[in-house]
């Protein structure tokens, strides 16, 4: 923090209107395995000061990864100098006022993370995959690090954090599985279970075979609902919505579906939950569609004043960011979304691209287990399909939810989600006819 | 930054590592962004760290630092260290294999250099496209630069310095009409100083893209689902190339490495030698092209690059390779490793990915259409994890009879499979575009700077809807 000071006194003495400086240390590692082998393990110390400043409603960011006194005093100058060069941002209307008390939120730091042995966790999940499959593929990540915050309006902030992830890809013969999760808070039996289901998925996978295009019914996996949900969330950031990319744009309080989706950044062990965002606003929870109304769009300071909103504190000092996503029944029914006449369950998906952001018009290809499924059970595995769909079509034909729940996030949709199986009533599949 | 690389190599020389490679990398980097006239945010900085791979007995271990202090870095090879030798019984024996001593040092060319250039001309460029075209609805801009230092050692004796640097381009934009819109994004890179910008002609470039959507959507129709002749762009034959004609050819994705995050490959040693596509079609990975944005003369494992034909006369003719799986899968190296920071790990990538081109004129192959589409460039795409089955949706493009380009066509969609694609091109044009892209691969995922093209091509008798 002394030395957060002292930038910020050499920014006053530059006539800096406002600034928002961030330090963050970072130990991290991680042990990558495939084909049932560790093929790689990585550990990174990390060290980064980001500095926001408004020059004259001219805005810059510098990133500064060498601390000695000369370099920062340069990465400094070289900043306001660049600034002075551009310029004004017209639509700004600067940074979220202190001071601010800050609560902690629970369960984001636990000191036996550190001491989780990676090996040790990686060889049991790959152990356990054993049980059904014959080979698996992955990571697992831990870290642990400290961010502090000081801006020009009064706002001091410190914390701590640890966290972890895991991934596996399960693999039998030409089927797999895929399972992960991502937490705050070390538990054991997570690593085992994850494996066991990405395992079992790779079993039921065998002999694949391709089904014809259509509408079907549709239970979206886990990972395949955080895609879905990282896409609404993310459509949900004023940044998106005023640049013309949103499907959400003029949907403010109308309904799409049934059911409810927050933004929270105080989710006890949520794996990007926040004391303050990144100008120092004390974080919340923002029910984005509440039973299907969209409520509000997601905003730092500037963006909620501009638009004369409520900040939900998700400050991006430009973008807004989504922290934590949580969805609830709203309207719906929470049960087995497997009792379904006929359908398809696709457990993973992944390339989602849009056609037409402002319409949702959009596809999405699954990877790994894909099954048809006849009178609630699962009836033969299926390869080769894509989603090809609109998301506000989705998002008005989720029928059901299931009661499981598990936080993660995947590979391409890193918002951490509190994810549940999903049925979708007559999601269009598509395929290549050659 | 070069003495603690040197300090770090010895570090890990004296802790009896078998193999090791330390990569030092200095980039200075400026960014801006332009949302409907309104400057939202410059950046400047200068990325500053090294990265460290090494063996021992075949467990690889990979550590990244930013922090200078020699004590502190000992502590972390020391712990680094630790880890490696706990993963040495889980491992997969991996090996780095012979490669020859390389001692190299390169700069790429700036007739103006970066850094002499104020954030004031780049946003002149950006100003006058964005007044060119206000009456678009949505206009988003993204223009950065950088200049990469990069200076790479390893424990056979190479030693390599190089400094890289590239501009480039993003934009998306929505055009709205009614009830109707349409969405273009395109995306324009290469190696060089400030002087690449202006050879974008990103005015002219986004006007008459602009002209052309709006064209579409005016008088553009919507296809009916049939097979018929599909000419494709040079923008579209680079995103067709790069995910079906570079992607399967990564060994790393061949060996399964890859496979829970970038996936895996329907391709393996025994597709070597055989007929994938028309024997007109020959696909090249180059990262010594000038100017490509994939540009690089030694990759990040200090071996010399190279052109590689991973598709040569439509028979699958070599892999991309690292110097592990070279190892791994017996065959011999071409120089394919890169790592798009100095904390991310070295994997097999692409560079500049093209089709060579034909011997038609353009003309020649809209000509010998009787009923077809031309897709100029393209919005939406997708490929599965194994390169099979892929999508390619329309931008701008156009429904050809008897050999006329006839009326617009709203968003065609072509959804194929690797071999259907490359079997059913008949026609190749002789000029060649490159586009960029920013390719992702890794976890953490690394993006990484790449051109991608080749020449106008017509597939004959394909599904299109």
């Amino acid at each position: 923090m002394k030395t957060l000071k002292e930038i910020a006194n050499k920014l006053e003495k530059l006539n800096v209107d406002e600034y928002a400086i961030s330090y963050n240390e970072e130990e991290a590692s991680q042990v990558k395995f495939a084909n049932s082998k560790i093929v790689k393990n990585g550990y990174e110390l990390s060290k980064d000061i980001g500095i926001f400043i408004n020059y004259k409603k001219r805005l810059g960011v510098t990133s500064i990864k060498s601390f000695s006194e000369k370099d920062i005093d340069n990465s400094i100058n070289a900043l306001v100098n660049f600034v002075k060069k551009t310029e004004q941002n017209k639509e700004f209307k600067g940074l979220s006022e202190g001071p601010f008390k800050y609560k902690e939120v629970d369960n984001c730091f636990d000191k036996k993370i550190e001491d989780v042995d990676e090996e040790e966790a990686v060889s049991e999940g790959m152990k356990a995959c054993e049980e059904y499959a014959e080979k698996a593929a992955g990571i697992f990540d831990k870290y642990h690090g400290k961010s502090y915050l000081l801006t020009s309006h009064n706002v001091e902030g410190q914390e701590e954090y640890t966290k972890y992830y895991y991934t596996i890809k399960a693999i039998k013969n030409e089927g797999s599985g895929y399972d992960t999760f991502c937490s705050r808070i070390y538990d054991k039996k997570l690593v085992k279970e994850t494996a066991l289901k990405a395992s079992k998925i790779a079993n039921d996978s065998q002999k694949p075979v391709e089904i014809d295009e259509g509408k079907y019914d549709v239970v979206f996996g886990m990972p395949v609902t955080n895609i879905l949900l990282n896409e609404v969330v993310g459509h949900s950031c004023m940044f998106n919505v005023e640049s013309g990319l949103s499907f959400l744009a003029d949907k403010l309080n109308k309904k799409i579906g049934k059911i409810t989706i927050k933004d929270d950044a105080r989710l006890e062990n949520g794996f990007n939950s926040y004391k303050f965002d990144d100008e120092g606003s004390p974080s919340g929870t923002t029910t984005i569609l509440d039973k299907g109304v969209l409520k509000t769009y997601l905003h730092n300071y500037s963006s909620a004043k501009r638009n004369n909103m409520i900040n939900t504190g998700n400050a991006g000092l430009i973008m807004q960011r989504s922290s934590n996503i949580v969805f609830e029944k709203g309207e719906l029914e929470e049960g087995n979304v497997k009792d379904i006449e006929k359908g398809l369950y696709v457990t993973n998906s992944w390339y989602t691209r849009f056609q037409n952001y402002r319409t949702g018009d959009f596809s999405t290809i699954p990877r790994d287990g894909m099954f048809l499924i006849k009178k609630g059970k699962i009836e033969k595995a299926v390869k080769n399909m894509r989603i090809t769909d609109n998301m506000l079509n989705l998002l008005n034909n989720i029928e059901r939810i299931g009661k499981e729940v598990k936080q993660m996030k995947t590979w391409e949709a890193d918002i951490p989600t509190m994810s549940r199986e999903i049925l979708i009533k007559d999601v269009n599949i598509t395929k290549p006819k050659i | 930054m070069e003495e603690i690389a040197e300090y770090i190599l010895n570090l890990l020389k004296e802790n009896k590592a078998g193999y090791c490679e330390v990569r030092a990398e200095k980039v200075k980097s400026s960014a801006f962004v332009l949302k409907n006239s309104n400057l939202e945010l410059g950046e400047t900085s200068v990325n500053v760290g090294i990265g460290a791979r090494y063996t021992i007995n075949g467990s690889l271990g990979f550590l990244a630092v930013n922090d200078f202090n020699k004590e502190k870095i000992k502590e972390l090879v020391e712990k680094s260290i630790r880890l490696t030798k706990k993963c040495q019984k889980k491992s997969d024996n991996v090996s780095f294999g012979e490669s020859d001593i390389n001692i190299q040092d390169y700069k790429v060319k700036q007739n103006i250099n970066l850094e002499s250039v104020d954030a004031s001309d780049y946003l002149k460029t950006l100003n006058e496209v964005d007044n060119s075209i206000k009456d678009v609805d949505g206009r988003y801009f993204q223009l950065s630069s950088e200049v990469a230092n990069k200076y790479f050692i390893n424990s056979d004796g190479s030693k390599i310095k190089a400094e890289i640097p590239r501009v480039g381009v993003f934009y998306l934009l929505t055009l709205v009409e009614g009830s109707k819109s349409l969405n273009r994004k395109g995306e324009l890179g290469m190696t060089g100083g400030f002087e690449v910008l202006n050879s974008f002609k990103l005015n002219e470039r986004v006007v008459n893209e602009v002209n052309a959507l709006k064209n579409t959507l005016n008088r553009g129709v919507k296809l009916k689902s049939e097979a018929m002749d599909v000419v494709c762009g040079p923008e579209v034959v680079g995103i067709a190339v790069h995910e079906s004609g570079g992607h399967p050819y990564e060994a790393d994705r061949i060996c399964g490495r890859e496979s829970a995050q970038a996936g895996e490959s329907f391709l393996n040693k025994d597709y070597l030698g055989k007929q994938l596509g028309n024997e007109k079609v020959t696909i090249v990975d180059d990262p010594t092209i000038e100017s490509g944005y994939g540009y690089f003369l030694y990759d990040d494992e200090g071996v010399k690059a190279k052109r590689k034909f991973l598709m040569k006369d439509g028979v699958v003719n070599d892999f991309l390779h690292n110097r592990e799986t070279a190892v791994a899968m017996g065959m011999k190296n071409n120089g394919s490793a890169r790592a798009s920071d100095y904390n991310k790990e070295v994997l097999v990538r692409m560079s500049n990915t093209l089709m060579l081109p034909g011997d038609h004129e353009d003309e020649e192959i809209i000509k010998d259409v009787k009923k077809g589409v031309y897709i100029k460039n393209f919005m939406e795409w997708n490929i599965d994890d194994k390169r099979w089955q892929q999508k390619y949706v329309g931008s701008e493009a156009y429904l050809i009879e008897k050999g006329e380009i006839v009326k617009p066509v709203i968003n065609p969609v072509l959804e194929i499979t690797t071999p259907a694609l490359y079997k059913a091109i008949d026609a190749i044009g002789k000029k060649i575009e490159l586009h960029a892209g920013s390719c992702g691969k890794g976890e953490p995922m690394q993006g990484i700077p790449v051109s991608m093209g080749g020449p106008m091509i017509r597939l004959r008798n394909v599904h299109i809807k």
